[in-house]
């Protein structure tokens, strides 16, 4: 995306979620001027494409306040209830598709919490996932577990625990041997949110390729800005966020 | 040890072994002509034939009839090559080549032996030329594992030559490309004599292939690079604790063609049974190498 894209208002949730992505990453990455969430969805013509936009970031919108310990504004936390509000969790037949919602749900639950927010009915999709969320793909062969955290990566934030995050320090090989296998299909959206996840707890096994994986994604992948976003937090953990 | 990976080995084996039996037409190298003028490629093939037959001979895994094919195959290629006199004149003709003792050796692995061409490869890997080879590391180590193989002293340490090889260097399991990957497997068929000396195989170097190898055997099985899949399978045997793949087994079994012949990836062989030869020889020679390793190591763990 370039600059004029940039610029201009977006047309569908699609859009705005690449903008918002953008504006995340830059936020994560410390460039530019304080991150505020009501400003950057606020200003679109259509409101409602930039509440689509802050549901399918989820806690990942919020990033900025986690890593600069800025708290959010009365406004940017208005902008998380009217998306929550605009767009509920959708009902999805697949249990893959309807755990990562639940897991989304609960990210922004806990993220809300550690900012001082607190957002009714969290609780209870806290208790959903304590109760064995991580464990549907727990014991699977590793790819197919890679792939399925893979696609939970907005659990992978400092603010949030729980079992995945103990899955995938339990299973930091496997974490790995999906990051590799991703990158040689360049799937590199997998590949950037199981960098992600790595980073989050690089304390706990501090691999030097994790630097190499990283810098590899941002200088060979012309990222698209969800692809971007993740890469952005995932640097951002591993340099210390 | 996971030994469901076996049946499959077996079976892509034997029905490989059936091929190259009734395609070794194939192998034959060119008649009325120099030492010097067979193409290398052809000879190449004949010494790949021998490789495969002197491991069949060494594992001694396979059923009765397999065996006898193998003792077959061995003996056609040793004739191709006129008893080894074929090779003692290439060497005389390009005595700075490592090449004809490298194919002796496969052959002398399966008992055959050129007292001549023995003597030239003792002079040649005693001289200071035999350690200052511009070869490819990998490409240095089959020196020195043709060396071992014959008895002789190795021009150059294994283990300095390792350090400089793709695999020596450990790295990012991403950067893997087809030419890499064909380094390093070849990097360990030589460190461990395909399987017979694991512990050839520095222990920090086994580790990484147990972090990596299914990585690469699941992509490579997704790509159905067929022929890679097969070079990888070997190195699988050739490790300390084999990891096995039954899985990436049960695709190599599928992709084979019902006559035995295992293509080498996506392509579809050439009617043409020349053309289809010189495609797909060589997985399928792979093919016979990996499933005779795959059983053996199998039967090792079970005794």
């Amino acid at each position: 995306m370039n600059a004029s894209d940039a610029a201009r208002p977006p047309g569908s949730v699609a859009a705005a979620v690449d903008v918002l992505a953008g504006a995340v990453a830059q936020a994560v990455s410390g460039a530019g001027r304080a991150f505020r969430l009501g400003e950057a969805v606020g200003g679109w013509a259509d409101p409602v494409v930039g509440l689509g936009a802050v549901r399918v970031l989820g806690a990942d919108a919020l990033a900025p306040f986690l890593f600069t310990g800025r708290p959010p504004s009365a406004s940017d936390v208005e902008v998380v209830r009217a998306a929550l509000r605009v767009f509920p969790a959708p009902h999805r037949e697949d249990p893959g598709d309807a755990r990562v919602w639940r897991c989304r749900d609960w990210a922004l639950g806990e993220v809300l919490a550690h900012l001082g927010v607190s957002e009714p009915g969290s609780n209870q999709a806290a208790a959903l996932n304590s109760g064995g969320e991580g464990g549907s793909a727990g014991e699977s062969a590793w790819p197919v577990w890679s792939a399925a955290v893979s696609r939970l990566s907005m659990l992978a934030l400092p603010a949030v625990g729980g079992p995945v995050r103990e899955q995938v320090r339990r299973r930091r090989r496997d974490t790995w041997r999906g990051l590799a296998r991703a990158m040689l299909r360049h799937d590199h959206l997998s590949a950037a949110r199981l960098a992600r996840w790595l980073a989050l707890d690089a304390a706990v096994s501090s691999e030097s390729l994790l630097g190499a994986a990283l810098s590899h994604l941002e200088l060979f992948t012309a990222p698209p800005p969800r692809v971007r976003l993740e890469i952005a937090l995932a640097r951002r953990l591993w340099e210390g966020g | 040890m996971n030994t469901a990976s076996v049946g499959p080995a077996r079976l892509v084996c034997s029905r490989a072994l059936g091929w190259l039996s009734r395609a070794r037409w194939g192998f034959a190298l060119p008649e009325g002509v120099t030492a010097a003028q067979i193409p290398v490629q052809a000879l190449k093939s004949v010494a790949e034939l021998g490789l495969t037959m002197s491991l069949v001979d060494r594992e001694a895994v396979a059923g009765a009839k397999d065996a006898q094919a193998a003792g077959q195959l061995a003996e056609f290629a040793w004739g191709q090559l006129d008893g080894g006199s074929l090779l003692y004149r290439r060497q005389l003709d390009d005595p700075a080549s490592s090449f004809p003792m490298e194919v002796y050796a496969s052959f002398v692995r399966a008992g055959y032996r050129h007292r001549p061409l023995a003597a030239l490869c003792a002079h040649l890997v005693g001289l200071r030329v035999a350690r200052v080879r511009e070869l490819a590391p990998h490409d240095q180590l089959a020196v020195v594992a043709a060396a071992r193989q014959l008895g002789l002293p190795a021009p150059v340490d294994p283990l300095v030559l390792v350090e400089r090889t793709w695999l020596g260097g450990q790295p990012e399991p991403w950067m893997l490309d087809a030419a890499a990957a064909y380094a390093l497997t070849h990097t360990v068929f030589h460190l461990t004599d395909f399987g017979a000396d694991p512990g050839g195989l520095p222990q920090e170097l086994q580790e990484y292939l147990h972090l990596w190898m299914p990585v690469w055997v699941d992509v490579v099985t997704e790509t159905k690079a067929w022929d890679l899949l097969a070079e990888l399978l070997i190195v699988d045997a050739c490790l300390t604790t084999p990891q096995t793949y039954p899985q990436a087994w049960e695709h190599l079994a599928q992709a084979q063609y019902p006559d035995g012949m295992l293509p080498h990836g996506t392509t579809r062989a050439p009617r043409d049974p020349e053309k289809a030869f010189r495609n797909h020889y060589h997985p399928t020679l792979v093919a016979v190498i990996a499933g005779t390793l795959a059983v053996s190591r199998s039967v090792g763990a079970r005794v």
